[in-house]
This record gives structure tokens, C-alpha cells and sequence, in this order.
């Protein structure tokens, strides 16, 4: 079991990401923007961030490279998770903003189960 | 000189000499007549001393006197001889001279007529020689020929005499023909005598006019061009300058810029048309353009050839500066460059929607396909009818997005079709609240509506106008912080009703507001964006309250929350109602 942090302005993705990573026995915490999600890395540390790109105020990607940024948070793995799928998009999000992979939405249950899993063994 | 010219010569001195021994003969026979003592042949061989001293007189006078005779005869014959061959040569002058020569006494009277003044004005010597002149002068001439005699005769100053003249004359036909007259005048025994020498100038005047013609044509000709067409000087001074050049150059005569520097009024590129200059004196043409400024002060741009002007031996006289205004065509490709760019901006607008709105579909589509996925294995009733709720919502969503996308289209293509009816604001508000609250399951706020009492009828497309509120209300809802309620107001004020949606959201900065309106602010890269939706929302909203003969406007405070207001007419013939 693990601890995974999900950033998403949108409920609906919020309820049901929650709902597919709970069956799997991870435990979910919820951010609705960047600030939030901030916030909750001051606190308990996550072993793994879903973070969308799309957010009100400062977007995924400025919230991702502060957190890779902050020594104490800068191992935490970080996925993007967004409806941003063009080659120039997953470079923004992998090599500027130092994510650590990719999910595209809309995404396959299996793969965000298999991605997750992946780098929780690591 | 022979025999026989000798005594043609000297006839009168032979005669003498030969007359000799007739008078003594004749002495000798008169001698015997008188005297009877003699006879005949004593008288003639043999004479007395006196008789040989007087007959030798006599024969000596005889011989002079021959002589003498021969002498004047000679002399006479010789200025005869003399005057005869002036006169030939004088006349056959007069035959050959291509110039009429007319003289008139101080009657006016012809005393001499040449055979060119029959040539040139038709009458014969014998028809003209004692007639007055005045049938040979115009009659508009008349007049002032017969003062110019008289005058001449009273004062004796001359007007014309002495001089050459251009005139008329009129000929035997009645044609009158332009001619040149030389007068003078010579005054004998106290009479005076005027001669004209009259050439016959037609030709000449032909010619000219002809000269004059090509001239007036080629004038015709640089005057018709549109072009600004410039004779200049050898030192760069304006010679001259076509019509449209004048015109152009908003000038009020033509010859206000000759004599001045060809640069005149050069406002750019001056140094390029000092440099064709130049150039055409090494024989060379040169294409530049240049800015100029009229007189009245209108900016012209030109396209210009400057060349040079050669005369016949190749030596290089003049330079031609022919100059097009291309004012309007620089204009003109101004326009075309901007609207190339407004264009080339509105493809890169157009790009960026279909990538936002294929990102703001991914959404729904993200929710829909795991919520599908999941009522898929999912038992619990509850649990699945949640889902579906959510993957209906997130249709709604889609749907409402594909609605902004047709809206926009058909706002592009300006053929928006509004349907205008009569109805209450309260029901337009009230429904269009409902109608939202319903799409959206999960509302992160409460609206709130505030409607005054008695409000009247408006005139709008209700559909259209249901769109603008849901599309202002689902921006407050987005943009709101935390579980502020979102109001919506309405009021009259005057002949208009005035809508107000406020949220207690991030707000925006007098920057943003600006410019929120512009369609696809939001997808405008720069406007940093990083909310979900088209960015067509507030552009659509702007369009149907314009097009309802309404205002719209925004007020906001950065970090407190937005207040959008819009206006609508209201219906003036409909009976106010309450909703």
C-alpha cells in the first residue's frame, strides 16, 4: 500500500481516479490546484504525485518543477497526468519540468494502475 | 583689229581724209568757174602758192573735225553700249529674282512690277503699272496702310520703311498669302518712290506651323501622361515639368518649380536621386524610389527612371526624370501586408482552438471512458448510478463545449441568426440557472438569484441569450475560490434592463479585463493559460449581447472576485409581468 497525491482541478477526475487507485489499496489525498498540493508536500510525504497540467493559477508544470526543485521533495516520482499529448507537451513535462513520466488522458485503467505500480517498486 | 574694223572704227576720220581730193577737185573746178583764166588741169596739178596753203588748210580742218566727230560718236556709243548692258543685266535680275519688287509712287500709284510679283501675286506687269496698290492689300490691311503713307509723306518718320515685316497681301484670286516685306524708300525730284521687296512666306509659315504642331503634340503628349515628367538641367534645375507632375506636386502654375533644384520638396531617399543624377551625366539610367512632399502637404511616394537626354551628335544635353505616384499602390500593399497578417494571426488563432478545444474534449472524454470502465465492474447500484451521473455531466460539459464551437463558427461567418421574441427577464434568468444546475451535478458554489420587482419584457433571442448567461455563470463557477455563492442580479434602469453576474473568484487584472472580450483571449499563448475551457466563452457571450442591441462590460479586483454586468432592451409595446 501506498500514499499517492492527486492534483486535479476537475472533481469528476479527482472522484474517479480516487476510486480506481483505492481498489488497488493505495491510500488517495486529494489537491484541487498547485497551491494545495504544496501545501499537503509541506506535510506527510506521498510516494508518488498524479499531477494534471491544467490548473488555476500556477500550472502542472511550474508546480513540478518546484517540487523537483525542493531537495525534500525532489525524489518524490512525479507523473503527469494531462490532456496534453503532443511530443512538444511530454518534452515540456519531462525534460523542463523534470517529471518522470507521462499519463495521457484519457487514459486506460490498466495503464494507470501498471504505470503507478511501476513506480512505486522502484 | 583688220581692215574692215578699222574703217568701222574710224569711219568718220576716213570720211574726212577721203574728202580731201574731192574738195580739191571741187576747189580746182570752182577756181576755173570764178576766175575763167585757168583751165582745169593747170588748177588741179599745178595750183598757185596761196590755193595749196589754203586747200591745205581746209584738208587739215577736214581732218580734225573728222576726228573730232569720231571721238563723240565713240564716246556716245560706248555709254549706250554701257547703260544697255546694266540694263540687260538689271532686268534679267529683275526676271530672276524669286522676290517680288513692287515700287509705288507717293500716289500709290505701281511703277514697277517684277515678273515674281506676277508669280507671286497674279497680276500682269501691263494690268498693275498706274493702279493703286490697294488691290493687292488685305482688307484688313487697308486701313492702316493708307495712314502709314500718309503719315510717312506728313512726318516723314518711318514705322515700317527700313524694316522687314510679316504681312498679307492679297493676290489676283482673292487668296490672301502670308508674306514678308522689306520697304524702302528713295526720294526723286522731291517725289518720293516706296519699293517693297515681297517674299512669298507660305511655305515658310507651313513649316513653322508644322513645328509648332509636332511641338503642341509632343506637349500634348508629356501633358496627357499621368506621370511626373521632368526636363532638368545639366547643373539639377528643374526645365521643366508635365501637368500631372504639376498636379501631383499640388502646384498652382507650371512654372513655379523651374529654375529651382530638381530635389525640391524630397522628403526621402534624396541621396539615391542625387546619385541618378549623377549617374545620367555619365550617360547612365538609373530606377530609384523616393518620398516627396506636395505643396499642400501631401505625402507621394514615387517610382522613378532618371536618364539622359542626348541631341543628335550623342552629346549629352538634358536629364529626364519621369516619376510614377505610387502612393496609393504603397498603400494599398500596406493594407494587403496587414491583412495578410490579421489573416496570418486568425490561422494561428484558428490552429490554437482546435488545439484547445481538442484538449478541453479530452476531459469529458477522460471522464466518461473510466467512469464506463468502471460501471463495467461495478456490483453496487449506488455506486454505479453515481458514475453515470458523472459520465452524463461530463457529456453535458462536451456538449456544451461543441455548442461555443458552433456558436463561434457561425459568428465567423457573421450569418448569426437571431430569433427575436417578447418575454420576461425573470423566466430567461430563472431557467437558464436551472437548466445550468442541472447539467452540472458537482457545482462547486450556489447561485444565487436577485430580481427586482416588476421587471418589464425584454426583446432577444432567448436561446442565444440562455447560452450567454450559462456561458458567464459557468466562468464564475470556474474562476471562483473555495464555496462562494455566485450572484446573479437583475434591474431596470431606464429604458434597459441590466444583468449582473459577480463571483468571489481570483479576479483579473485591468490588463486581462481589457482584454477579455477579444475572442480566444484565453487561447492566446502569452495570456499564460491555465484554465480549462475553449476561450471562445466571453467572446460568444459579447457577440449575442451585441448583437441584442446590449452592452457588456466587466469590473474586477484581482484575488476578490469579478462582476460581469450586460444590458438588454426592453420591449416598450409588451405589458410589463412578473416572472
Amino acid at each position: 500500500m501506498a500514499r499517492i497525491l492527486i492534483v486535479d482541478d476537475d472533481p469528476s477526475i479527482l472522484i474517479l481516479t480516487k476510486r480506481i487507485l483505492e481498489k488497488e489499496n493505495h491510500e488517495m489525498v486529494i489537491a484541487k490546484d498547485g497551491q494545495e498540493c504544496l501545501e499537503i508536500l509541506g506535510g506527510d510525504r506521498p510516494d508518488l504525485i498524479l499531477l494534471d497540467v491544467m490548473l488555476p493559477g500556477q500550472n502542472g508544470w511550474e508546480v513540478c518543477k518546484k517540487i523537483k526543485k525542493d531537495p525534500k521533495t525532489k525524489n518524490i516520482p512525479v507523473v503527469m497526468f494531462t490532456v496534453h499529448t503532443s511530443r512538444e507537451s511530454v518534452e515540456k513535462s519531462l525534460v523542463n519540468a523534470h517529471a518522470d513520466a507521462q499519463i495521457n488522458k484519457p487514459f486506460e485503467i490498466e495503464e494507470l494502475i501498471k504505470t503507478v505500480e511501476e513506480f512505486l517498486k522502484k | 583689229m583688220n581692215y574692215k574694223g578699222i574703217i568701222k572704227q574710224n569711219n568718220i576720220i576716213i570720211a574726212g581724209i577721203v574728202a580731201i581730193p574731192f574738195y580739191w577737185i571741187f576747189e580746182s573746178v570752182l577756181h576755173v568757174v570764178i576766175f575763167h583764166d585757168t583751165n582745169f588741169i593747170d588748177q588741179l596739178l599745178f595750183p598757185e602758192p596761196h590755193e595749196i596753203w589754203m586747200r591745205s588748210f581746209v584738208a587739215a580742218f577736214l581732218i580734225v573735225l573728222g576726228v573730232y566727230i569720231q571721238l563723240r560718236v565713240t564716246e556716245r556709243k560706248k555709254a549706250e553700249e554701257t547703260l544697255m548692258e546694266s540694263e540687260g543685266r538689271y532686268r534679267s535680275f529683275m526676271e530672276t529674282l524669286t522676290d517680288a519688287v513692287v515700287s509705288i509712287d507717293e500716289d500709290q500709284a505701281i511703277t514697277f512690277w517684277n515678273p515674281a510679283a506676277e508669280s507671286i501675286l497674279g497680276y500682269m506687269e501691263d494690268e498693275v503699272l498706274g493702279k493703286s496698290l490697294e488691290i493687292v492689300v488685305p482688307d484688313k490691311y487697308l486701313e492702316n496702310h493708307k495712314k502709314g503713307v500718309k503719315r510717312y509723306l506728313k512726318t516723314g518718320k518711318p514705322k515700317v520703311v527700313g524694316k522687314t515685316v510679316e504681312l498679307e497681301a492679297k493676290r489676283k484670286d482673292g487668296k490672301i498669302i502670308p508674306i514678308e516685306l522689306s520697304l524702302s524708300v528713295d526720294k526723286l525730284k522731291e517725289r518720293y518712290n516706296f519699293t517693297g521687296i515681297i517674299r512669298n512666306i507660305t511655305e515658310r509659315k507651313e513649316a513653322e506651323k508644322e513645328i509648332q504642331l509636332k511641338e503642341e503634340n509632343l506637349r500634348l503628349l508629356i501633358d496627357s501622361s499621368q506621370d511626373c515628367i521632368c526636363h532638368i538641367s545639366l547643373d539639377g534645375k528643374f526645365l521643366s515639368m508635365s501637368a500631372a507632375g504639376c498636379r501631383l506636386n499640388e502646384l498652382d502654375s507650371k512654372d513655379e518649380l523651374i529654375g529651382k533644384n530638381c530635389t525640391t520638396g524630397i522628403v526621402e531617399n534624396l541621396d539615391e536621386v542625387e546619385k541618378g543624377v549623377k549617374r545620367a551625366l555619365e550617360g547612365k539610367t538609373m530606377s530609384l524610389q523616393y518620398k516627396s512632399v506636395g505643396k499642400k502637404g501631401r505625402k507621394i511616394s514615387w517610382d522613378s527612371v532618371i536618364t539622359p537626354v542626348r541631341d543628335n551628335n550623342g552629346e549629352i544635353t538634358s536629364i529626364l526624370r519621369i516619376s510614377r505616384d505610387i502612393t496609393d499602390k504603397k498603400f494599398a500593399e500596406k493594407k494587403l501586408k496587414k491583412a495578410h497578417e490579421e489573416l496570418k494571426s486568425l490561422d494561428t488563432l484558428k490552429s490554437d482552438i482546435i488545439a484547445n478545444v481538442s484538449h478541453e474534449l479530452r476531459t469529458p472524454i477522460t471522464i466518461i471512458s473510466a467512469s464506463l470502465d468502471l460501471i463495467k465492474n461495478e456490483e453496487d447500484k449506488k455506486e454505479r448510478r453515481e458514475l453515470i451521473i458523472m459520465a452524463k455531466d461530463a457529456l453535458n460539459r462536451q456538449n456544451r463545449i461543441v455548442s461555443d464551437l458552433i456558436a463561434a463558427t457561425e459568428m465567423k461567418l457573421g450569418n448569426m441568426d437571431i430569433k427575436v421574441s417578447s418575454f420576461p427577464i425573470n423566466d430567461l434568468i430563472n431557467l437558464s440557472v436551472l437548466d445550468f444546475e442541472t447539467r452540472g451535478s458537482n457545482l462547486k458554489a450556489k447561485i444565487v438569484i436577485q430580481l427586482e420587482e416588476d421587471l418589464p419584457m425584454i426583446m432577444g433571442d432567448f436561446d442565444q441569450l440562455k447560452h450567454a448567461i450559462q456561458n458567464l455563470l459557468n466562468n464564475a463557477i470556474k474562476f471562483n475560490k473555495g464555496n462562494e455563492d455566485v450572484l446573479i442580479e437583475a434591474k431596470k434602469k431606464k429604458s434597459i434592463i441590466e444583468v449582473c453576474v459577480t463571483d468571489k473568484g481570483i479576479g483579473m487584472s485591468p490588463k486581462h479585463i481589457k482584454k477579455i472580450f477579444d475572442p480566444l483571449y484565453q487561447a492566446d499563448s502569452s495570456a499564460g493559460r491555465s484554465y480549462e475551457g475553449t476561450g471562445m466563452g466571453l467572446a460568444i457571450v459579447f457577440k449575442i449581447i451585441e448583437a441584442q442591441g446590449g452592452k457588456i462590460w466587466a469590473e474586477s479586483e484581482e484575488g476578490r472576485g469579478s462582476k460581469f454586468y450586460f444590458t438588454l432592451p426592453t420591449d416598450n409595446k409588451g405589458a410589463s409581468r412578473r416572472g
